[in-house]
């Protein structure tokens, strides 16, 4: 396996597939940098180009595009408060706080060196995991997968701290929003008026612009100031590595979640860097702060979502079973080049998997090289005045909102969402939890149905489920407990980014 | 007065005129596409093998329309292909700029009369299809070695699918011809999950397309954990044959003798005969509208026939096509007429059966 992999690095080592993997990283980089855009459309812009390519290069293209992602989309998150992709969207809550302190450089130097590791051992896992993670993934069947969207769902509670009766009002209706469009296993579609656009759904990128960044472009004009507020910067990338390196074991812990939440197929990608925010908030000492501008707030769900891609892209080989939307579209791309992912992966193929894993890690260095270099200089976007800043901005989210499915009803649905972000923002109910029912909803019924349906309620009592359970109740005890020991004086949502 | 007039007919010399003068212009590039932006609709998210079928095509075609001035994929993803559909149907103008690449999810929708669907592909006409054929196998934990313990096993049988609308009916189909007892679990995300159920025993049968089959099926019927029973089969004029795929299995036709003694019959049947001409002997199609100008039909067949002579299109389509030669022309009508043919008696059955079966709300 070692000798193949030097042997794969040599492959990947030839200037015109460096080249390649250059360019899918600038693409990668530019398209999480654009707020909303994230990696599917990245691949769509990318796939019509690997037809033909050598199976090397395509694969230094894709990848290379697909690894830095969740590192460019951190730049919005932080600086302007509107989620880069859909996987960074729990960075904002403590991100932004930090960019509005003018802490901007500092979080963004954190949050990338956070991203380099989380990506690095990714990589790493998936070098480590992929002869292994057969009989993990065929352990999960559908009633332990409904558990652990399940054990997702509870994630509302930690998020939510303050206002958990909020919060779980707030999780329904995402889960009731989720439920519009097209049901899991029958041809019925529900809440649509008979509108065709609502058949698949709101579009993710859709509800999460509408939810996080309309309501913020608002209140940022409204108050006519800049995102830093008093308009200085403080702190310098380096402090940014520096505070990092003190929390290396909460890096090493997110990591290792972000990428073995990555390897469970089913649960989507999206709620990965809520579900690593709501451990870190919890298993750290001191979590007052959370929610107002807290670095380790930044660091869990950044090294997190790097982390993830690695783990996501075992089941997408060894199964062809992709772990996110960006991996079903990688999944597109293999074949395209002539490789169809199975258990062929690790075997004849191997040296293209070894490839994919060396890529991953490149492409993971190369781009938080190039953010943190560009960090400094970007980070002054925070004391632009809003007046000059929002109208730019609001183009980019509503461009960007149209691309998910380039009808005008992702238009209309943008601004109705952005209104109803605006008011729970105002009446201080958290947001984040109705992006995670809403993310969970169409998993969360299609496993219950598939259980119910193979097994009547027998699931309920299969040791496995059982064990999940017991998990859960001790993240929500765990969650809960503290809270009522020492109550905070205010009932601040965790979400309200106002300090 | 006579000024005018004589104004006029020189205007309607002139005109007359430039009207010659443009035919002849026309004439003159021969081809209908010479200059013209072409798309290729296709009503999935890019990444699926409907997008992967029509970027080999986009490719192909390049080459063989070196006129066009450009031929672009176009993805228009939802409902189950319908949105794509119907776009394709009500907003496309019948100009031969736009093609519409189907996979057999397309018909099944129309032909099941499902939500949303304004499209009819009797309104269409094929200028290309691809078979692709599928296996159903079986678990041997359920003690069944062969068809003929299919239809006489006590164990429960439990199949594995995403709907009883899309091309799981087909297998849903065979057990209903065969008379046999099944518990379906629909709802999966896709056929890759279902074949992970599979390997949990979450289900323990299955219909996987060729691809899949091969890919991933293949591996546990030579390890001994899976059984393969039988193909869908093609329709071959009116005739179910064997699958050119797999020429060492059984098409269901064969099976359904050696289990039972007899030939099926039936409306069950005959809904199979026309789910398997429209989703299996030409699962991929490319669509024109049925009110395409004759040059511009005309100049698509022309590529079309070109595309298929080459060994590029082979080379480079080796894993979407699967071994299966691509079907043009009059066999190609034929396939389509046999699906488009289906009687009123039939569609009204097999409607009836998913909503009695599966307890759908499809219109009868």
């Amino acid at each position: 396996m070692f000798e193949a992999a030097a042997d794969a690095l040599f492959l990947i080592a030839q200037p015109d597939r460096l080249g390649w993997m250059v360019l899918g990283c600038a693409v990668g980089l530019v398209v999480g940098l654009l707020p909303g855009l994230g990696g599917t459309v990245g691949m769509s812009i990318l796939l019509p180009f690997v037809f033909g390519m050598d199976p090397y290069s395509g694969v230094a293209l894709l990848i290379g595009m697909a690894a830095v992602i969740h590192t460019g989309d951190t730049f919005p998150s932080i600086l302007i408060g509107v989620p880069g992709s859909s996987g960074s969207q729990a960075t904002i809550v403590d991100g932004y706080p930090l960019a509005r302190q003018g802490k901007a450089a500092m979080a963004l130097g954190a949050a990338f060196f956070v991203s380099m590791i989380g990506g690095l051992f990714g990589a790493v896992v998936l070098f480590g995991t992929l002869s292994i993670a057969r009989p993990l993934v065929l352990a999960l069947g559908s009633p332990e997968l409904f558990m652990l969207a399940v054990f997702g769902l509870s994630m509302v509670g930690i998020l939510s701290t303050g206002s958990p009766l909020a919060g779980i009002v707030s999780a329904l209706f995402g889960l009731i929003v989720g439920t519009i469009g097209g049901a899991p296993g029958v041809p019925v579609y529900r809440y649509t008026f008979e509108w065709l656009y609502l058949f698949d759904g709101i579009p993710l990128a859709v509800l999460a612009l509408g939810l996080f960044a309309v309501p913020e472009m608002l209140d940022l004009l409204a108050q006519r100031t800049q995102i830093a507020q008093g308009a200085k910067l403080t702190g310098s990338r380096l402090d940014g590595i520096r505070v990092a390196l003190r929390h290396k074991w909460l890096i090493v812990r997110s990591s290792a979640l972000g990428a073995a939440l990555g390897i469970l197929p089913g649960i989507g990608g999206s709620v990965i860097d809520w579900i690593a925010y709501g451990v870190t908030k919890q298993t750290v000492r001191d979590n007052e702060n959370f929610g107002k501008g807290d670095i380790r707030g930044v660091i869990g769900p950044e090294s997190a979502n790097n982390a993830k891609e690695g783990g996501a892209l075992v089941p997408t080989l060894i199964f062809g079973i992709p772990g996110s939307g960006t991996t079903a579209m990688l999944l597109g791309g293999l074949i395209l080049l002539g490789i169809q992912p199975g258990p062929s992966m690790v075997k004849e193929n191997l040296d293209v998997t070894l490839s994919i894993v060396w890529t991953l890690a490149l492409a993971n260095v190369l781009g938080a090289a190039a953010c943190l270099v560009c960090a400094g200089w970007v980070a002054r976007a925070s004391v632009i005045p809003a007046t000059r800043l929002v109208p730019f901005i609001f183009v980019i989210i509503t461009v960007a909102a149209y691309q998910s499915t380039r009808h005008w009803g992702d238009i209309i649905i943008l601004l109705v969402i952005g209104v109803v972000g605006w008011i729970m923002k105002q009446a201080g109910w958290p947001r984040a939890p109705m992006l995670i029912g809403f993310v969970l909803s169409l998993v969360t019924e299609r496993y219950l149905h598939l259980s119910m349906s193979r097994y009547g309620l027998d699931w309920l009592l299969f040791p496995s489920v059982l064990a999940i359970l017991a998990l859960i109740v001790i993240a929500l005890v765990a969650g809960l407990a503290p809270n009522r020991l020492h109550r905070k004086p205010a009932g601040e949502a965790t979400l309200r980014s106002d300090p | 007065m006579t000024k005018t007039v004589a104004m006029r007919s020189a205007a309607a010399a002139m005109t007359a005129l430039a009207f010659t003068w443009i035919g002849a212009e026309v004439e003159a590039q021969e081809n209908y596409y010479a200059g013209k932006d072409v798309e290729f609709i296709v009503p999935y998210a890019p990444g699926g093998g409907n997008d992967t079928f029509a970027r080999l095509l986009q490719s192909q075609y390049r080459a063989c329309m070196p006129e066009a001035a450009s031929i672009q994929v176009v993805n228009i993803p939802g409902g189950a292909t319908v949105i794509g559909a119907n776009e394709f149907e009500l907003m496309r103008e019948p100009n031969g700029l736009s093609v519409l690449v189907t996979a057999g999810t397309t018909s099944y929708a129309w032909m099941l009369g499902q939500q949303g669907v304004r499209y009819s592909p009797r309104n269409w006409t094929p200028v290309l299809g691809l078979p692709g054929g599928g296996v159903v196998y079986v678990s041997p934990d359920t003690g069944v070695k062969n068809i003929k313990d299919l239809v006489s096993t006590d164990a429960e049988l439990v199949f594995g699918g995403i709907s009883a609308t899309g091309l799981d009916l087909l297998g849903l189909l065979t057990f209903e011809i065969l008379g046999i007892e099944t518990k379906a679990v629909l709802g999966y995300e896709g056929k890759g999950p279902v074949q992970i159920a599979f390997q949990q025993g979450e289900i323990n049968i299955d219909y996987q397309t060729t691809p899949a089959f091969n890919q991933l099926v293949r591996p546990q019927v030579e390890e001994g954990t899976a059984i393969p029973l039988y193909t869908a089969g093609m329709v071959e004029d009116g005739q179910l044959v064997r699958d050119p795929a797999f020429p060492e299995f059984p098409s269901f036709l064969e099976a359904y003798r050696e289990a039972r003694g007899s030939d099926p019959s039936g409306p069950a049947w005959e809904a199979y005969l026309a789910l398997v001409s429209s989703g299996v002997s030409a699962q991929r199609q490319v669509w024109m509208h049925g009110d395409t100008p004759p040059e511009a039909l005309a100049a698509m067949k022309e590529a079309t026939a070109c595309v298929v002579e080459r060994e590029e299109f082979y080379q480079q389509g080796k894993e979407i096509l699967a071994g299966y030669e691509p079907i043009v022309g009059e066999p190609l009508a034929r396939n389509a007429a046999a699906m488009l043919s289906v009687s009123d008696e039939v569609l009204t059955w097999l409607r009836r059966y998913l909503n009695e079966k599966y307890e759908l709300e499809l219109s009868e």
